[in-house]
């Protein structure tokens, strides 16, 4: 494998821990050269803690909860996700009916926003013609939720009809197993 | 891993990895919901989970369970946000470790594609024997 960043130098496959899911090094998708972007998400030191942490457990959470992923024209609807404790966030998917939506996550507590301003779906890897890629957009450092912090993730159906909004996070609990 | 030549760790299991991918292939009828199907792991070694991909037919939810018998996730997810590609399959990280003869991550489907659902799920992975 070419060392990402110079091509002229080699790693031994032998040195690479192949256990490590998100290694960047270990899917030719995110080095260096084919996704730099996600090559530094991996890299961040707060993920490398991460990827190496004891105790911790991988956990997704989906939202809004399925009865309510039915948006009606126009209208707004804020879910407080029922984390675990301690809850790392790394990455994000967001699917739908077909017809765009926008999505912010805030955390409770302090009120930060991830995005600046709402995010549509059609900016989300899926709808950028890059499924190939996967459907994670990983973040650039995991955003920890301490309690009693969560986050709560807000949909807002802005088309003419009735639409299926769903945003999945990914991320790891601590969790002594 | 390279083993350490030192006596003190001579004692110590020696275990040979491999990379290992398990596929789940089924069928689902019209809005058929399965739940806790297991996905057999090998009895002579463990297995590492790393990233899951697949196809359908159509679109379907799922959930599965992590080697502490909990779920991965609050609700089912569609498969699309979940299931990657070979290319670039969804990272399920930190990888939990299924034990050797486990029933693996037992799978609730459901199909909401309203017709029959051919539904192929790959988890990919590492492998290790125990050599010794």
């Amino acid at each position: 494998m070419y060392k990402p960043g110079n091509p002229a130098a080699w790693i031994d496959p032998r040195d690479i821990d192949w256990t490590q899911s998100l290694n960047p090094l270990t899917n030719p998708g995110w080095d260096a050269q084919n996704n730099r972007y996600v090559y530094h998400c991996l890299n961040d030191p707060y993920m490398l803690a991460l990827r190496q942490a004891k105790g911790v457990e991988a956990r997704t959470y989906v939202a809004p909860d399925t009865v309510n992923q039915v948006i009606p024209s126009g209208n707004t609807f804020d879910y407080e996700v029922p984390i675990e404790p301690n809850f790392w966030l790394y990455a994000l998917a967001a699917s739908g009916t077909g017809e765009d939506f926008l999505f912010q996550i805030t955390d409770s507590v302090s009120g930060a926003t991830l995005f600046s301003q709402p995010m549509p779906l059609s900016r989300m890897p899926q709808r950028l013609n890059t499924s190939n890629r996967g459907p994670q957009l990983f973040l650039a450092t995991p955003q920890l939720y301490v309690p009693p912090s969560y986050p709560i993730v807000r949909v807002i159906n802005t088309t003419a009809f009735s639409n299926t909004c769903r945003v999945t996070l990914f991320g790891a609990v601590e969790y002594n197993v | 891993m390279t083993p350490s030549a030192s006596t003190q760790q001579s004692n110590q299991p020696t275990y040979v990895e491999e990379p290992a991918i398990y596929e789940f292939t089924t069928q689902l009828s019209s809005d058929e919901a399965v739940t806790d199907v297991a996905v057999p792991i090998d009895r002579d070694s463990d297995f590492l989970l790393t990233g899951i991909w697949g196809s359908s037919s159509g679109e379907f939810t799922l959930n599965f369970r992590l080697p502490s018998g909990r779920q991965i996730s609050n609700q089912q997810i569609l498969n699309t946000d979940i299931l990657g590609t070979a290319n670039q399959p969804v990272s399920i990280g930190p990888p939990p470790i299924y034990r050797a003869g486990s029933v693996g991550p037992q799978l609730d489907l459901t199909d909401i594609s309203g017709a029959t659902n051919n539904i192929t799920i790959l988890f990919g992975g590492i492998r290790r024997i125990r050599t010794t």
